[in-house]
């Protein structure tokens, strides 16, 4: 079997698409934030960014194996930190 | 660092490779891909959770009732960090189970964030109609 699998490849576009998420995420907050003036928003954009790019750089493994754990333990850091930066943007 | 600071820093270090790790026989390598896909689709779920929060605390008006806007916001918020936190949660469960032949765990998560989903989505429904009138 070829290393660049079928499940592999699906893998590989799923941290891609993740990674798209995130960026997405971050654009508009980023475009509330400035357009508002409220510079949590601006945070989270900033840490949304950071997990878009996590995403980015990891999955490129995904195309030979699975990822590591520690690579898949970084990327769920990410998504809760982004989570809890957006409730205090909210909160704030 | 003294030795014993040191081990109890590995000991809360998500990065550190957990000892489940070496347990039971690596699973078949398409189960483990599948299995982190559905980690993907929880992260991305969580995001999704996110922008509606923020989308509907700043750009959705404000309804007669004072807060609605606030609370409907808080639930999608609390629904984004418990689908992120609990993302890894499952991916590690489930990648325990494979490696030792035992049957998936059941979640009642899954059925918190319907119930949650669910009462913000006829909430928006009600005061929508509410709104409108």
């Amino acid at each position: 079997m070829s290393d660049r699998s079928f499940p592999g490849t699906r893998t590989f576009l799923a941290w891609r698409r993740t990674a798209l998420t995130a960026a997405t995420f971050a654009a508009l907050a980023l475009r509330l934030g400035l357009a508002q003036r409220r510079p949590w928003d601006v945070v989270v954009a900033v840490v949304a960014a950071l997990m878009a790019g996590a995403a980015f750089v990891h999955g490129r493994r995904s195309a030979d194996r699975a990822v590591s754990q520690q690579s898949v333990a970084l990327l769920a850091a990410c998504a809760v930190a982004t989570a809890l930066v957006t409730v205090v943007a909210l909160l704030a | 660092v003294p030795p014993d600071q040191r081990a109890m820093m590995a000991a809360v270090n998500p990065f550190k490779r957990p000892a489940w790790l070496d347990e039971g026989e690596d699973p078949d390598y398409r189960y483990s891909l599948a299995n982190e896909r559905t980690f993907l689709a929880w992260i991305r779920t969580a995001l999704a959770l996110l922008a509606g929060a923020i989308a509907v605390v700043q750009l959705v008006p404000e309804f007669r009732i004072p807060g609605v806007r606030t609370v409907l916001g808080a639930v999608l918020a609390a629904s984004g960090v418990l689908a992120s936190g609990l993302a890894y949660v499952r991916w590690a469960a489930n990648e325990r189970s494979m490696r030792t032949g035992r049957p998936l765990p059941y979640s009642g998560v899954l059925l918190l964030l319907a119930v949650a989903l669910t009462a913000v989505g006829v909430a928006a429904f009600v005061f929508a109609i509410v709104q409108a009138r």
